[in-house]
């Protein structure tokens, strides 16, 4: 059965009396109208108009008192309207803003706690989030001290919009991507390449695993650079003593389409110290610029194994 | 209809060499007394070598067959290749060519074509470039090459040009068109390596493989590929690709196993043929028709009889090709004549009459298979002879005169 909504009307408001019945009204005009009677009955002419004069300039004042009153209340609407657009702006992402409702809630909750210490620490704690969350809002992602970077590594090589990917790997040691998230990445790695992602890695090495005169790298890192050779990847080489007199050219960092850039620190075993993940365009560009630099200094794998002896 | 009394068709299906029908015929009655025996699977590993003399005598097509390896091994001494560089065997040619482009759109953004290249194969490159986000850039050679308005060296030019202009990567030539074009591809291979460098190579080596010469013995290309059932003349249809360079082959490998693995390549002689010559056969694998494997081996042993060897057999197409010329401009028909260095043994003529030149292709093959002449034929009055491995016969250039004269 359909339901009909009872319908809001005018005529269901409570009738509004007019002003002009109203006991302020009536009392006192009743009362103004009653000396003024008497002033000019009993009173000289000069009496009447300063008991007029002093009616209107009693109106007049509280006209004015009147409208700084409003004003004021005005002030106090705008500035509570304009907290209201935080919320406002937020409620078309969902997402956000369950996470905004999430915070206020325990905002609220922290303040009504009233341990001194607890505040003071949580007024630190809340300023090292806000630091992220400004930082975020600029498009920076940092990983600190963890490989769950690899995670968003791995959705950026998957999504759709991402044709090709240039990452330089600054090879400090045979252990570099050798651990079991380094290896899961490179499968992802072999996984993009084979669904038409465009893959060109230059990897850069130091003479420990690239000597001076040997045609080609170590055999501790040789199997994993042709692995990636094997599996369709555009790979250059380049010493890292190549490199040296450019030192802003050493560097570990990815270009994923022209979406974003990441920036790879290692520590001595080859694990992540920090991984900086930049979403703009001037970081691209940049990161652009670098790659064009280092690629006047890369020789091909392909080039170097066509040197090999026939019966290598 | 009458029956063929001069074939010229060897361009789109070769006829069947002597002993490519030997191997054929031996192989339908091995099949009738043998079916899938172990004695047939034992044959089809290891070959004849063991046979007893007699069964040898009774078979003699296929007494010279010794496995998939040694098929391999004669394949790779026609075109020239290194021992050690892998060949693929594939029921159907465009499953190779679905790998090449694969192998192709990995390391390369933009791959480079003439327009002297098979359609059918561009469309397949420009569907993977599709896919990849990547591009095929076509470079227009043809009428420079077929009307004479260019040599060797203007079109390397054009087409170097064209690559460092439009910075592509990657390669993919067509050896001999199949309008009869030679490209000189080792060359314009070479010239690219001296200024940039192509990531891959692929060479369409359909019409020159056992025809003009498939000489990979300088490893100047990363994949070749080829078929069995034109110029080679062992008429059943099978896909080859050959390995062309040592620093390329773990990568084709890598690519086919995914592919293979992921079932986007599903060719049944390509999976069962690999089994064959590692000897690590499955039981799931589909069954697969095998006659082509054999009436190659009769072919291949033909091919390599010296006085069908390309190097020798070239030179014969090549005078017969400037005497049919001659023969067809007295005839009605405009020889359209590359210079001398793009010439191979496909020779392309024209009407000159232009009610000629109306006619459907269908309507003018007839015309020439009613004189007893096969050929191919191409909307506007066009037809392609190739030109035969032994010289023109006694008769065979009257005959040509004939049909030529009669369908002008």
């Amino acid at each position: 059965m359909p339901r009909t909504l009872p319908l809001m009307s005018r005529d269901d408001d409570p009738p509004r009396r007019s002003a002009l019945l109203s006991f302020r009204f009536l009392g006192t005009a009743l009362l103004g109208s009653l000396v003024m009677a008497l002033v000019c009955t009993f009173g000289p002419l000069s009496a009447q108009i300063a008991v007029l004069g002093a009616f209107i300039s009693i109106l007049g004042g509280l006209f004015l008192s009147y409208l700084a009153q409003d004003d004021q209340r005005e002030c106090q609407r705008t500035e509570v309207i304009e907290r209201l657009t935080v919320p406002l702006s937020l409620a078309p992402d969902r997402e956000i803003y369950a996470q905004y409702l999430a915070i206020c809630q325990a905002l609220t909750e922290l303040a009504r706690k009233d341990d001194a210490i607890l505040r003071q620490t949580a007024l630190l704690k809340l300023a090292s989030i806000v630091s992220q969350v400004q930082s975020l809002t600029g498009g920076t992602i940092v990983f600190s001290l963890t490989e769950s970077w690899r995670m968003v590594y791995e959705q950026l090589l998957f999504s759709p919009d991402i044709r090709k990917y240039r990452s330089v790997a600054w090879v400090k040691t045979a252990d570099y991507w050798q651990d079991q998230p380094g290896r899961q990445s490179m499968q992802v790695n072999f996984e993009a390449v084979h669904r038409g992602v465009h893959i060109e890695r230059i990897v850069v090495l130091p003479h420990a695993l690239w000597p001076q005169g040997q045609l080609l790298p170590s055999p501790d890192i040789l199997p994993w650079i042709e692995e990636q050779h094997n599996h369709g990847l555009w790979l250059t080489l380049v010493r890292e003593s190549h490199l040296m007199h450019e030192p802003d050219l050493l560097c570990d960092f990815g270009i994923y389409g022209d979406r974003a850039v990441g920036v790879q620190e290692l520590d001595a075993h080859a694990r992540t110290l920090r991984f900086t993940l930049e979403f703009s365009a001037q970081a691209v560009q940049l990161a652009e610029d670098r790659w064009r630099r280092i690629s006047l200094y890369t020789t091909s794998l392909r080039c170097l194994l066509d040197q090999l002896p026939p019966d290598a | 209809m009458r029956p063929t009394q001069l074939y010229l068709d060897t361009a789109r299906l070769g006829r069947m060499s002597p002993r490519a029908q030997q191997a054929h015929l031996d192989f339908a009655r091995l099949a009738g007394e043998e079916g899938g025996s172990l004695f047939f699977e034992n044959f089809l590993r290891v070959g004849a070598g063991d046979w007893a003399d007699e069964t040898q005598a009774s078979y003699p097509g296929l007494a010279s067959w010794r496995g998939v390896g040694s098929l391999k091994e004669s394949l790779r001494a026609l075109a020239i290749s290194s021992p050690g560089l892998p060949v693929l065997l594939a029921n159907r040619s465009a499953q190779l060519m679905k790998l090449a482009a694969r192998l192709l759109y990995r390391p390369c953004e933009n791959v480079l074509v003439t327009d002297l290249g098979w359609p059918p194969y561009h469309d397949v490159l420009a569907a993977e470039a599709a896919r990849a986000g990547a591009n095929l850039t076509s470079v227009p050679v043809r009428d420079m090459a077929l009307h004479g308005q260019a040599g060797e060296d203007e079109i390397v030019e054009a087409i170097l040009t064209n690559y460092l202009r439009q910075r592509c990567d990657g390669l993919f030539l067509t050896a001999v068109s199949h309008q009869g074009v030679r490209q000189p591809v080792e060359r314009l291979v070479r010239s690219l390596e001296a200024v940039a460098e192509p990531r891959f190579v692929v060479i369409d080596g359909s019409q020159e493989f056992c025809h003009v010469s498939a000489d990979l013995r300088h490893e100047y290309c990363d994949l070749y590929l080829a078929g069995c059932h034109k110029w080679l003349q062992a008429y059943h249809p099978m896909g080859l690709a050959f390995y062309g360079r040592r620093r390329s082959r773990f990568v084709i490998e890598t690519v086919l196993d995914q592919l293979v693995f992921k079932g986007e390549l599903d060719d049944p002689l390509l999976r069962f043929s690999t089994q064959l010559e590692t000897d690590r056969l499955d039981s799931r694998t589909e069954t697969v028709n095998l006659a082509c494997l054999f009436s190659c081996q009769g072919a291949v042993a033909d091919a390599l009889e010296e006085p069908r060897t390309p190097s020798r057999s070239l030179p014969r197409r090549l005078d017969s090709l400037t005497v049919a010329a001659g023969v067809a401009a007295a005839s009605g028909w405009q020889p359209l004549l590359p210079p001398p260095a793009f010439r191979t043994g496909i020779l392309l003529l024209q009407a000159e009459r232009e009610t000629s030149r109306a006619l459907p292709a269908t309507h003018l093959r007839h015309a020439f298979s009613e004189r007893g002449v096969a050929l191919t034929a191409y909307d506007g009055g066009v037809v392609r002879l190739s030109m035969p491995a032994q010289g023109w016969q006694p008769g065979e250039l009257e005959r040509l005169q004939g049909a030529l004269r009669a369908a002008s």
